[in-house]
């Protein structure tokens, strides 16, 4: 339980730092929270495809 | 609150970060259980000032409905610039707990905790206090280390403070009312035994302030003396605080009014001049009698002068400690408790502040607190010398915070001559001009003031 949260965290973590570079914009990065925070609600192909759709960019590097 | 700074502490104050990620690790993931701990829990029970704010943050977004998860709080942290790197404050919270059972226990500890501390710096500012060279008065360092000790042991659970639906509340009138019912002694207010009075009344309620005003020499001490026997001798405690007259003369007083209850048909009746001079035999045989019938009364009289409002608190909650039945508290007058030094507030506001204050008192310790107050000369420029509510506005702002407000008024004070052609010598109105629990209007009853004493009208 603790180890999805933690992996969350830094996840977020490293997305805000991706919007502070410039390559994810605030409203990607706000879509990417709420998907995180409801993350129970899907299932892998989902969430990646959510992803996907949120930002390609970031989806990829998930693979 | 102290006049000179603390020294540095030299120990570590109590605390338990390991309970504070717990719960914050808890409401975070389950934040459904925001609502069972948020009463009891404040911000300042966390020690650490990251966790305290990441629990600002938690009842920030709670109070706002707004969804508690990681990364909200992550966001705030964040965006209220906390930190530069919110995550490394979250993760350990993340594996700080295994299951929610951890939560109450936790919460328990955070309390404690808190509590010591409380006390730790309540003792810091006491000594910080005592070792200031600028207090010479001891009674009012006492009174304020006292103070300090007990605001750092009250309890910061706020469950007494929840709001409490209407059920809960017409079951307690309900029960009060089958109390009434079946004549429950404890049914009623504190009766002192003036049936007029407590007819008006239904008995002094517990945490009710009453003042109790008129001009000087009117009556009041006599008959909050009278009223404070006749609760005594229902083995009552009660505490008089005296700022004017000593306690000797109080006792005298007191002893002088049981007097006049052994005068009828008894051919050795003691005056009020033979009593302060000398006595007969047989008289001193009546007194003696008195006195055995009053020693055991538990009244307790601070013959002090002046005393500020914060040392009556303090004596006053000592004596509650001491005497847990304690029922009524007295206070002899309003105008001689010292005020707080504060030049920069107008008269009625400090008074007003001060009236506050015992009204507070009234409350914490669960008693009724009958107030003196002189009246100032306004009234005597009326046709009609009866005191009014406007009369008390002169005295500070006093009317606002007091549940009762009792008037005595004497014909014969202001037209002796046309009092005795009337016969309505010693005749005395007590008008209650306020009441919150109750009607107003007016009594009467008699004033012998030989012997300084009170009966019922009907009674001559």
């Amino acid at each position: 339980m603790g180890e999805m949260d933690r992996t969350k965290l830094i996840f977020v973590d490293t997305c805000r730092n991706l919007v502070e570079l410039g390559h994810l914009s605030q409203e990607e990065y706000d879509e990417i929270c709420d998907l995180l925070d409801h993350l129970e609600d899907y299932d892998n192909e989902t969430f990646k495809a959510e992803l996907s759709r949120i930002s390609k960019g970031l989806s990829d590097l998930i693979g | 609150m102290y006049l000179i700074e603390p020294e540095p502490r030299n120990y570590e104050l109590p605390m338990d970060l390991s309970a504070e990620r717990q719960v914050l690790g808890i409401l975070i993931k389950h934040p459904t259980q925001v609502d069972r701990v948020v009463g009891r829990v404040r911000p300042a029970h966390f020690l650490d000032p990251a966790h305290r704010r990441i629990y600002e943050i938690i009842l920030d977004i709670y109070n706002k409905q707004g969804r508690i998860s990681y990364t909200q709080v992550y966001n705030r942290l964040r965006t209220d610039s906390i930190t530069d790197s919110p995550a490394e404050l979250l993760i350990p919270l993340t594996e700080s707990f295994v299951s929610l059972s951890e939560l109450d226990p936790s919460v328990e500890i955070l309390l404690h905790k808190e509590g010591i501390r409380r006390i730790a710096q309540a003792c810091d500012a006491i000594k910080a206090l005592a070792l200031d060279p600028k207090q010479d008065d001891i009674e009012e360092v006492q009174a304020k280390a006292q103070e300090l000790m007990f605001a750092a042991s009250q309890s910061v659970d706020a469950a007494s403070d929840e709001a409490k639906n209407l059920l809960e509340v017409l079951n307690k009138c309900y029960i009060n009312l089958l109390k009434r019912r079946e004549g429950s002694s404890d049914a009623y207010g504190l009766s002192v035994q003036f049936p007029s009075i407590d007819g008006m009344t239904t008995g002094f309620k517990k945490k009710d302030l009453i003042i109790l005003a008129a001009r000087p020499s009117m009556g009041k001490t006599a008959l909050v003396l009278n009223m404070a026997a006749n609760v005594a001798k229902r083995d009552i405690p009660v505490l008089i605080f005296s700022l004017e007259m000593d306690d000797e003369q109080l006792g005298d007083r007191i002893v002088l009014s049981e007097l006049f209850v052994h005068k009828e048909g008894n051919e050795h009746a003691v005056t009020s001049a033979e009593y302060q001079t000398k006595l007969s035999d047989e008289q001193f045989a009546v007194t003696q009698k008195v006195f055995n019938e009053l020693y055991h009364l538990p009244l307790s009289i601070v013959d002090k002068r002046g005393l500020t409002v914060a040392e009556i608190k303090a004596r006053a909650r000592k004596f509650k400690t001491e005497n847990p039945k304690l029922g009524l508290i007295v206070i002899d007058y309003l105008q001689l408790i010292k005020p707080p030094n504060d030049a920069n507030r107008s008269w009625t506001l400090v008074v007003g502040e001060m009236v506050r204050e015992l009204r507070d008192l009234a409350g914490e310790l669960d008693v009724p607190i009958i107030l003196l107050s002189q009246l100032n000369r306004g009234v005597e420029s009326r046709e009609n010398k009866r005191p009014m509510m406007s009369d008390l506005r002169d005295s500070g702002n006093i009317e606002e915070f007091a549940d009762v407000i009792m008037f005595l008024y004497r014909d014969d004070y202001y037209y002796p001559d046309t009092a005795k052609e009337k016969g309505t010598e010693g005749l005395v109105e007590i008008i209650f001009a306020k009441q919150r629990k109750g009607s107003t209007g007016a009594v009467q009853l008699r004033f012998i003031r030989e012997y300084t004493r009170f009966i019922e009208e009907y009674t001559k």
